[in-house]
């Protein structure tokens, strides 16, 4: 961590470009940490208290005390931004009279990036982490697989890949997700894995026949999706074949050895009925066990896969929390008799106006947010199914993604105040339908620093207030290497106050 | 508040109490290493059925399976060729093997050794693009085809000499390829060198690599008749709101050149910035630019006009007058000269004196201002030699003119009152004092471009800017009725029209709340769709052709710099270079297929365009879009 702070000071240098002014001033680092944690999770205590005095003339004394090892790396990178490169002085300048007292928020802060629809390299994944980590980001949701495609090369069932990646360079690892999972943890970020089902799946799973293990996955590429499901392209897994959970039990295993993660999520998503509908092999099960083709017995069918996979959860994990995104399940009134509110944690994607919220809220469930209408990072770009721009167009601007606070959505909803343990935080989803390595980092940042100071700070002010330093935070991140989307002219950063109108 | 100066060698006393700390330390040994990876033997192939590549599993009963690299080179109308082609061509549905060292150039038969030169830089530009193909294949794929003996000779004849790129340019080829035994001949005929770039750039879209066997393929049989529907294609990149690198222009001009645009239209100073480090005024620059670093100085513009018409792309310099301009304008009462400028960096919000900040505009009354503005021009007469200059001209708001004593005064004496026909008066007074300039530096004959604007839309009533000089651009939207107007008066036109062709709309507002003001973004499909001849019929209008000159996507600079301006620009510009290039009836969904591929071609070759649809859809034609 420690090390890493030292790169950001080479990096302010090497701006500069020039031999810098000689000083004579002395930088005395001094850190306090109590706890021994070395892995981050929901639950570490990310607080750190931070103070710069000048004494004796050039002797600088930074003093940090943490209580973890997490909420000391949080003071290096407040530091870091105490300091910069000054032209005119021709040198890295610190400031040099500081006490900062600080601590988060909300302790889920994060960004949600799909591997599955375009494959991000690791690379680009690497590069994420190092801007998280600057915005004090802990949470990397990888929304590891969809229908589309399976980049997880699962050791214990490498068909997987081998059917579902895009090609023999598109797909992880173990050992790429380890390090990634390091990686990260030394940026003070978590990484919580999520394989999306029922629903979502096609590519990968298509291997079960040639194996002797049935279908696996119903309808993948149907081309007629009315009422079939969600696509291009269809896909649903078959939650009445054992070997769908058997291999559920492998891949979750092997992502325990890259990830041992605090919290598992399993999707859950946009499930439709009719192609359990039209698949003799689920009606002759219903009609096994007493049921008949009522939307009631599709979704009994759904709480059973739900139960069945949780299983396999619980025997790989333990009971660790599980999340899983709002669906037509999580509106229904009986939402809590097929997934507990003990055990599920429910990531809001609907929009903030949506009722549910607070009705999840009052049945139990521990919210995050991420709801679509301000905290989609891919919407506002053209259709990739048709004409127009796509679903969730506009565009959400750096100014709404700050305005989004989850306290005021809960308040309009007359939630006012709503069990702080019960509100995790949020996350930024980055759909990858329309991105990939190339425009990754312009539609990530800055507006993941927008989200990252709500998630943080949650302050009483808007957009307005903070616009100066997210305008100065854009060409930090830039600086440090990530490639950043421009919210304005130059000149603007140049002539402070001047550009956005009251 | 002090600052102190701080050496990073002087960090040296960091006391960590906890040994653990160490332990994070290693970690950060970590270091992400090219690995190789893997290959497994893909269940996958494809088959060529009703033009579409159809992905299947090779335990199908079938045989005549190929690869998806195979597939697009060979399957569906026009294969993989971007634009496609005017005239009739015919593609083959072989391909074979090929090892870039036995692409050999066999025979040019061209009229004098400019030409020969020229042609020489555009192979190696080609072989640029097969090293690439090569570098990326090899990193993933274990070369099965690489013994192969195969031999590609090229043979290229050129007519005339030559050797700058214009908007008269003949940019026609033709393109034939015959493959007998193991040699395959590609013969490109061509006016121009210029066209024959352009049939190499064809040639090279025969080509590609095959992952699933590790080798350069190519098409074995080809005839390509082509030409471009319009004359003036292309890009503008404003180079003030944020300043774009010089190595990101000389990349743009890349990513020009694989789309057959030839013009890359810079709009290089605004209010905003001056970043062009003219040689006979120092001064404007140093006031103006962002920063030292932030500057283009002479020899850099004049390696980027060679750099470009080695690519087949001729530069258009814009210096925006006379609103749009400001910082860089400040030094005039410094240096005895007066205001060259009034209103500079004054918020739209106090008088109205512009529409977005900061405010701006030249003083149209005082000589030292156009003598200034010569000097500028002289400067890029010599750095770009343009064959056509751009005068800017657009949104002149008159509250500044009108609340500035040294320009009522001057009205008064010249017997001008303060109406709004006397501020026109004012202005026109300013273009036509500005074009003598223009004229001194790149003499009479040198066409002239003016952005659309109240001044454009009341000389199309009123007459006064001779329509043989100037070429107006349009960026008001499609439906605006100043379009027949102007092209009725008798104005050449380049379209580059709001609703369609801005490549800056969609994102958030960067002057308040809400998105900005051209927003929604315009899609692939938009800009492909936007027809020129479509939208001129919508006037009741069967356009003469040598009135519609072409076009340009607009990357206005706001919202964008060297970070992501490639993701702005493609893979949208690819669509209006169809556009442009091939004009044909159908609408997008008929480019889709090749559209999608021609954005991951152009990956491949560095330009980082933004994805349309999952990677997906490119493996499964025709399934995305209903």
């Amino acid at each position: 961590m420690v090390d890493i702070f030292r790169g950001y000071l080479v990096s302010m240098e090497a701006y500069g470009g020039i031999e810098p002014t000689p000083s004579n001033s002395m930088i005395v680092v001094k850190i306090d940490c109590s706890q021994d944690d070395i892995r981050i999770t929901y639950n570490t205590d990310e607080s750190y208290e931070l103070r710069i005095t000048q004494e004796l003339g050039e002797v600088v004394r930074v003093s940090i005390t943490a209580p973890t090892a997490f909420g000391v790396r949080h003071a290096l990178e407040t530091l870091s931004q105490l300091a910069a490169w000054d032209d005119l002085a021709g040198s890295v300048v610190l400031v040099n009279e500081v006490f900062v007292s600080d601590r988060p928020f909300y302790r889920h802060r994060g960004l949600m990036v799909d591997t599955s629809r375009n494959f991000i390299q690791l690379g680009d994944l690497y590069r994420t982490v190092d801007g998280m980590s600057y915005n004090k980001l802990n949470t990397l949701h990888l929304h590891l697989t969809d229908a589309h495609s399976f980049p997880f090369d699962s050791p214990s069932v490498p068909q997987m890949a081998v059917y579902g990646a895009y090609s023999e360079r598109k797909k992880y690892t173990v050992t790429d997700l380890k390090a990634l999972n390091e990686y990260a943890n030394t940026r003070g970020i978590r990484i919580v894995p999520e394989l999306d089902g029922p629903a979502h799946s096609a590519y990968g799973w298509q291997w079960g026949p040639d194996y002797g293990l049935g279908d696996l996955a119903l309808c993948v590429n149907r081309l007629n999706r009315t009422n079939v499901c969600i696509g291009p392209p269809c896909g649903i897994q078959n939650p009445v074949n054992e070997n769908t959970y058997g291999v559920l039990e492998l891949l979750f295993s092997d992502l325990k050895e890259a990830f041992s993660p605090d919290v598992f999520h399993l999707g859950a998503d946009e499930v439709k009925f009719g192609c359990w509908n039209i698949t003799e092999e689920i009606v002759d099960w219903l009609e096994d066990q007493g049921r008949g083709r009522e939307e009631v017995d599709f979704y009994y069918l759904w709480g059973y896969y739900q139960n069945r996979t949780l299983e396999k959860v619980d025997t790989v994990y333990g009971n660790i929390p599980v999340i899983v995104w709002t669906s037509s399940l999580t509106e229904e009134n009986f939402v809590e008799n097929v997934i507990t509110p003990e055990r599920y944690i429910v990531q809001i994607w609907t929009e903030s106006s949506e009722p549910s919220i607070a009705s999840l809220y009052n049945k139990g469930y521990d919210l995050i947010f991420s709801n679509s209408d301000n905290w989609y990072l891919d919407c506002g770009y053209g259709s990739w199914v048709g004409d127009g721009n796509n679903w969730c167009s506009p565009y959400k601007g750096w100014q709404l993604l700050y305005d989004n606070d989850p306290l005021e959505i809960l308040a309009n909803q007359g939630i006012l105040n709503p069990d702080p343990q019960r509100i995790w935080g949020g996350e930024a989803a980055m759909w990858t339908e329309q991105t990939d390595g190339g425009t990754l980092d312009g539609k990530l940042w800055p507006r993941g620093s927008a989200i990252a100071e709500r998630l943080w700070s949650n302050p009483p002010g808007k957009w307005r207030t903070a616009e100066k330093r997210l305008v100065h935070m854009r060409e930090v991140l830039c600086l440090r290497g990530i490639g950043a989307d421009p919210v304005q002219p130059h000149w603007c950063h140049q002539n402070e106050g001047v550009c956005y109108y009251e | 508040m002090l600052l102190l100066l701080v050496n990073r060698s002087n960090l040296k006393d960091i006391s960590v109490n906890k040994d653990m700390l160490g332990q994070f330390i290693d970690l950060l040994l970590f270091i992400v290493l090219p690995r190789v990876i893997q290959a497994f033997e893909s269940p996958w192939a494809y088959q060529c059925i009703e033009d579409k590549c159809v992905r299947v599993l090779k335990s199908t009963p079938h045989e005549d399976f190929i690869s998806l690299d195979t597939c697009k080179l060979i399957c569906g109308k026009g294969g993989t060729l971007w634009p496609l082609p005017t005239g009739p061509y015919k593609l083959g549905d072989q391909v074979v093997f090929l090892k870039k060292e036995k692409i050999v150039f066999r025979k040019l038969a061209s009229p004098c050794s400019d030409v020969d030169m020229l042609i020489e830089k555009m192979m190696t530009v080609l072989h640029g693009y097969f090293e690439k193909m090569e570098e990326d294949g090899l990193k993933v794929t274990v070369p099965h085809g690489a013994d192969t003996e195969h031999e590609l000779s090229l043979d290229i004849y050129i007519n005339r000499c030559e050797k700058q790129i214009t908007l008269q340019t003949n940019e026609s080829y033709s393109l034939w390829v015959n493959t007998e035994g193991t040699s395959t001949v590609a013969s490109i005929a061509a006016e121009t060198c210029f066209g024959a770039r352009h049939g190499l750039e064809t040639l090279s879209q025969l080509i590609s690599w095959d992952y699933a066997f590790g080798s350069l393929i190519m098409q074995t049989s080809a005839t390509i008749i082509d030409a471009p529907a319009y004359p003036h294609r292309g890009l503008m990149v404003d180079t003030a709101r944020n300043f774009i690198s010089l190595e990101k222009l000389l990349h743009i001009i890349d990513g020009l050149a694989h789309d057959k645009m030839n013009t890359l239209h810079l709009h290089l100073s605004d209010a905003n910035s001056f970043p062009f480090d003219s040689k006979r005024v120092p001064q404007m620059a140093k006031y103006g630019a962002y920063s030292p670093r932030k500057v283009y100085s002479f020899e850099d513009l004049k390696e980027l006009g060679e750099y470009a018409n080695v690519r087949g792309v001729r530069i258009i310099p814009e210096i925006d007058a006379p609103a749009h301009a400001g910082n860089g304008w400040q030094w005039g009462s410094e240096y005895g000269l007066g205001d060259l400028a009034l209103c500079v960096n004054e918020s739209p919000r106090s008088q109205g004196a512009c529409y977005d900040p900061p405010c701006g505009i030249l003083n149209p009354v005082n000589n030292y201002t156009y003598d200034v503005l010569e000097s500028i021009y002289f400067d890029l007469m010599q750095a770009l030699n343009p064959d056509m200059f751009h005068m800017g001209g657009d949104e002149v708001r008159f509250n500044c003119w009108n609340n500035t004593n040294e320009i009522t005064e001057w009205m008064t004496l010249n017997g001008l009152s303060r109406t709004e026909e006397d501020f026109f008066h004012l202005w026109k007074y300013f273009q036509n004092t500005s074009l003598q300039r223009v004229d001194n530096v790149f003499g009479r004959d040198t066409p002239v471009i003016l952005w659309t604007s109240s001044l454009t839309d009341q000389v199309a009533v009123n007459g006064h800017l001779d329509p043989g000089r100037y070429i107006i651009q349009v960026w008001s939207g499609s439906r605006d009725f100043t379009i027949p107007r102007l092209y009725y008066t008798g104005y050449r036109l380049i379209f580059s029209n709001v609703d369609a062709w801005y490549l800056d709309c969609g994102y958030g507002s960067w002057v308040g709340d809400g998105l900005n003001s051209c927003a929604p973004y315009k899609s692939w499909q938009v800009m492909y769709d936007n027809d020129l001849d479509y939208l001129m019929r919508g006037f009741g209008i069967r356009p003469d052709p040598g009135k519609i000159l072409g076009g340009e996507a607009a990357m206005w600079s706001e919202q964008v710099d060297d970070a992501t301006i490639d993701g702005k620009i493609w893979p949208r510009l690819s669509a209006v270079a169809e556009r442009l290039w091939s004009n044909l009836p159908e609408r997008w969904r008929f480019a889709e297929r090749r559209f999608v591929h021609h954005r991951e071609r152009m990956l491949l070759k560095g330009i980082m365009g933004d994805a349309v649809q999952p990677l997906w859809c490119h493996q499964n034609e025709g399934f995305c879009y209903n």
